[in-house]
């Protein structure tokens, strides 16, 4: 008899997923970070002097920016996103508690982690389709009013702050609150981003969404390094690079990235046998362990990203955050080559069960969408090198990437003669960044 | 993970010599092999896990095994508890009664890095990275 085949289908207790990647080989970290290094070394010494990207080229698509945003198009994608949405609702609040209910992989596997691709793919779709959006359109067009206007102005300091912080609140929602993979937990995040953002965009109007919404602020965020570049009202096929750098962050950005590349870190951190060690055999309870550690991992990179563009200021005329909230653009592809390497086989495998699981949403028997009697394809997982591989990949191209974004902004932004005394403490943190998610990877 | 090995060398020697019969005394020597078996050759991986007072050992420590190869808790705790393993697809669970030593085994069948965790505390136990 199988061992597991009595057993029922157990809740992990870190995450959903019960299998994680096995550790990145060492040699693979010695070669990640010396290319990056090296990689790094080269930019800042061989590379161009005057900025390259100082258009942002591409081709012009009329006819794409026309279809896409034709009306009949929006509204086709807005209620084929809110009817999935009703369904995951109906889901959350009508399923049954166990780990077959679809919602928990919808929220931490397809909203979470699918963002990611969706928005590389696609550009920023999520302000596109979102289901609050829609709702408080909705709400405007019955109430009569304007959705652009609300009651009061958002306040000019806050920017995407809000966005930071509920993004903050999802990671820690996501590796940290107990029992996240229960109904009423979830239920009262789901609530509480439903109040919190639609309630907001009543008060403030439309603009409380790209300010706010966790989902959309990191969707955006990750958007930038898209093909996809609006020039006017023409939607241009770009080259991610040049798009990136044509991007002029605002206020909050750098929270925003430090919050996506901090909990990732934290993400992994926790996987560490040190970790595990002292935070099990400490008197102090676990949801303190993490929260620290989470809230730590995000300030070590806020801290260490703004001493460094503190550092460009010296060299420039402008003032150390100016230079912090025009570089943070190039963090944006160490975040995501971060979150590929942590969470691609996540995606392939849970992601898979999450349209199984989405066929009978109420725990009836239903197949809904004919994807019930699918079985989930893990074949991935025979292939550890090939994950390995990819993982060693995503990281290093993310910092490569990464690296000639910052070079780039950093000879607009400086006195040529300054440019490279002014940024290679921003490049060796990049380095310190990849390696350090390289060691975490290696998971030691 | 030099400790773990350690630790299931050790194990696997004590079943060597406690189901070897005349053999015994010609047990292979320790740099020889891990294999040691009562079924047909396959390797097995013995983890002696004590609960106490509220303190789980191994104490989150990473451990490695191959797919296939069989894998061996002997718990004792001193109260009732659940061991879950998640091995993948409906994962593995063991019953422990408290004060009686209890036995169970599994064998993954797929790469992965798995946790065995004390379900009533909450803690990981082990960390199995399958290859």
């Amino acid at each position: 008899m199988p061992p597991y085949a009595l057993a029922p289908l157990l809740a992990p207790l870190h995450g959903i997923a019960s299998r994680h990647d096995l550790p990145l080989p060492f040699p693979f970290v010695v070669v990640g970070a010396g290319v990056a290094l090296v990689v790094s070394f080269v930019v800042l010494g061989l590379a161009w002097k005057r900025p390259r990207y100082a258009t942002v080229g591409g081709v012009g698509l009329p006819r794409l920016t026309r279809f896409v945003d034709g009306r009949g198009t929006r509204t086709v994608a807005r209620v084929v996103v809110l009817a999935l949405f009703l369904v995951v609702a109906a889901a959350l609040f009508a399923g049954r508690d166990l780990l077959t209910n679809p919602v928990f992989g919808f929220v931490f596997v397809w909203m979470w982690v699918g963002l990611v691709p969706l928005s590389l793919l696609l550009g920023p779709f999520w302000r596109v389709v979102s289901p609050l959006r829609t709702l408080h359109r909705l709400l405007c067009a019955v109430a009569r009013t304007d959705p652009r206007e609300g009651l009061l102005e958002i306040p000019r300091g806050f920017g995407q702050w809000p966005g930071a912080i509920h993004l903050a609140a999802f990671t820690w929602l996501e590796l940290v609150q107990p029992d996240r993979t229960t109904l009423p937990v979830l239920r009262v995040w789901a609530l509480a981003w439903l109040v919190v953002v639609v309630l907001g965009a009543i008060v403030f109007g439309e603009r409380w969404f790209a300010a706010s919404d966790p989902f959309e602020v990191y969707s955006t965020t990750v958007a930038r390094l898209s093909p996809w570049h609006r020039s006017g009202d023409t939607l241009r096929l770009v080259n991610p690079l040049a798009g990136l750098t044509a991007w002029r962050p605002g206020v909050g950005t750098v929270g925003v990235v430090s919050v996506l590349l901090g909990s990732t870190a934290f993400d992994s951190f926790t996987n560490t046998s040190w970790w595990l060690r002292t935070v099990q055999s400490s008197a102090v309870p676990a949801v303190l362990w993490a929260t620290a550690g989470l809230l730590v991992m995000i300030a070590i990179v806020l801290v260490t990203f703004s001493l460094a563009a503190a550092w460009m200021a010296r060299y420039g005329t402008a003032g150390p955050r100016t230079y912090a909230r025009a570089m943070a653009g190039s963090l944006v592809p160490i975040v995501v080559g971060y979150a590929v390497a942590h969470y691609f086989t996540l995606l392939v495998i849970e992601g898979q069960r999450v349209a199984v699981n989405l066929s009978d949403p109420l725990g009836r028997g239903w197949d809904l969408l004919g994807t019930g009697g699918w079985r989930v394809d893990s074949s991935i997982a025979d292939h550890p090198t090939a994950v390995a591989l990819v993982q060693l990949i995503a990281i290093v191209a993310g910092h490569v990437l990464g690296a000639v974004a910052a070079h780039e902004k950093a000879v607009s932004l400086l006195p040529p003669e300054k440019a490279l005394r002014g940024q290679w403490p921003m490049l060796v943190l990049m380095v310190g960044y990849t390696s350090a998610g390289l060691v975490l990877l290696f998971s030691p | 993970m030099r400790r773990a090995h350690g630790w299931a060398l050790a194990a696997v020697l004590v079943l060597a010599a406690g189901c070897g019969g005349p053999g015994a005394s010609s047990a292979p020597s320790p740099s020889s092999s891990l294999v040691a078996s009562a079924d047909g050759g396959a390797q097995v991986l013995t983890i002696p896990i004590t609960i106490a007072g509220g303190q789980v050992t191994p104490n989150g420590e990473k451990m490695t095994a191959k797919v296939g190869e069989k894998v061996v808790l002997q718990v004792t705790s001193d109260q009732a508890d659940e061991i879950h393993a998640h091995t993948g697809g409906d994962g593995y669970e063991l019953e422990v009664p408290a004060g009686t030593p209890t036995t169970g085994s599994f064998t993954p069948t797929s790469p992965g890095s798995f946790e065995i965790e004390s379900h009533h505390l909450e803690k990981v136990i082990v960390v199995l990275n399958v290859s």
